[in-house]
């Protein structure tokens, strides 16, 4: 993450000129790790779009400050994690009843029956996930699913890497707790592990 | 990347959130609202192509009108015509509609070498009209008669000189 290539540093400078044909390349280069960290924090697909729009919409205000020596991406992360923390508990609260319980509700399975017990324990882990607080989650996403080192975590998170140990250790250690409580886990874990 | 060996149970916690967002892209349209967010605050991006052409068309009209405005002030253009005065010169000038007077110095000054050289003239020549426009290059009537006959006659209007002497 930390080592740009001349391409996205050049892709910096001309957007800082204007050219907004570099700027949309930009937002191509990283609009999809963006969205899908996005959707993993908020469990949203609608979210994760606002939260994308939001970021670029900074990016292309902070174009005037924004340096042409080093990647965007740190920045760009930094922006989505904080949007993200503050658009999904603004979203929570609004939140209905309804929405909570459409939540719950399973979601229908078309696949066959041999990848019918993997989806239900990616389903289950999911759950799990989204039940820790948002800081751990936010941690938990940038660690596994864009495999970013403790001290990238640290740097978008703003953050001590302690801090950020710290994190992913109580996170695990509670959907370790969790997932294993559940008896329906455990039974569907030890088949697929036997 | 990651700073410790992953067992069964981080492997799943991988697996589990790849394939939570597994080939999922944004939709074209966020990139269509952020176009479209960053044209309404930004004049200088072009909302729509249109204006840019409507632009270019009015661009154009301008260049082509102030064009056909310079042929037609060259096709009408005429010299100046130059009505001579005893000592000044009326210049008309057609293009600006205006008509401006010029003293002449040297008509002028020779003028006012024949009025020494004639004693006897009393009367200056009658005064150049005056109710022109004001111009740069008009100047005062009176400066037109700075040089005074020095030889004029002054009839003598004295008392006994209108009796004829009888009252002395």
């Amino acid at each position: 993450m930390t080592n740009p290539t001349t391409d996205e540093l050049q892709l910096i400078a001309l957007a800082k000129q204007g050219d907004m044909q570099a700027f949309e390349t930009l937002y191509h280069l990283y609009k999809s790790a963006l969205y899908r960290t996005a959707l993993a924090i908020s469990g949203d697909r609608f979210l994760a779009e606002e939260i994308l729009q939001e970021v670029f919409l900074r990016a292309y205000r902070h174009l005037p400050q924004m340096r042409t020596d080093v990647s965007a991406a740190p920045w760009l992360y930094r922006v989505m994690v904080n949007l993200t923390y503050d658009l999904t508990a603004r979203r929570k609260r609004g939140q209905t009843v309804l929405q909570k319980l459409a939540d719950w509700l399973p979601s229908p399975v078309k696949s066959p029956e041999s990848q019918l017990e993997t989806q239900e324990l990616q389903s289950m882990v999911l759950k799990a996930i989204n039940q820790l607080e948002i800081k751990q989650r936010t941690t938990l996403v940038l660690f596994y699913l864009q495999e970013f080192s403790l001290e990238e975590i640290a740097e978008i998170m703003n953050v001590p890497v302690g801090t950020v140990k710290s994190r992913l250790f109580y996170a695990r250690k509670k959907l370790r707790h969790t997932i294993l409580a559940d008896e329906q886990f455990m039974g569907v874990w030890v088949y697929e592990n036997a | 990347m990651h700073d410790s060996h992953p067992d069964a149970f981080d492997t799943l916690i991988e697996q589990s959130l790849q394939a939570q967002v597994a080939g999922k892209h944004p939709p074209r349209r966020v990139w269509r609202r952020i176009r479209a967010a960053i044209s309404a605050e930004s004049p200088r991006l072009p909302r729509w192509r249109w204006s840019m052409a409507a632009q270019v068309v009015v661009a154009m009209l301008v260049l082509l009108g102030s064009q056909q405005m310079l042929a037609n002030q060259q096709r009408t253009f005429a010299p100046p015509t130059v009505i001579f005065t005893p000592n000044a010169e009326a210049v008309t000038q057609p293009a600006l509609g205006s008509e401006a007077l010029v003293v002449n110095p040297e008509r002028e000054h020779l003028r006012a070498l024949k009025l020494v050289q004639q004693p006897e003239v009393q009367q200056v020549v009658s005064t150049p009209p005056i109710n022109l426009p004001p111009t740069d290059v008009v100047r005062p009537a009176t400066e037109l008669y700075e040089y005074e006959p020095s030889a004029s006659v002054v009839p003598d209007l004295s008392p006994q000189s209108l009796s004829g002497g009888l009252l002395r």
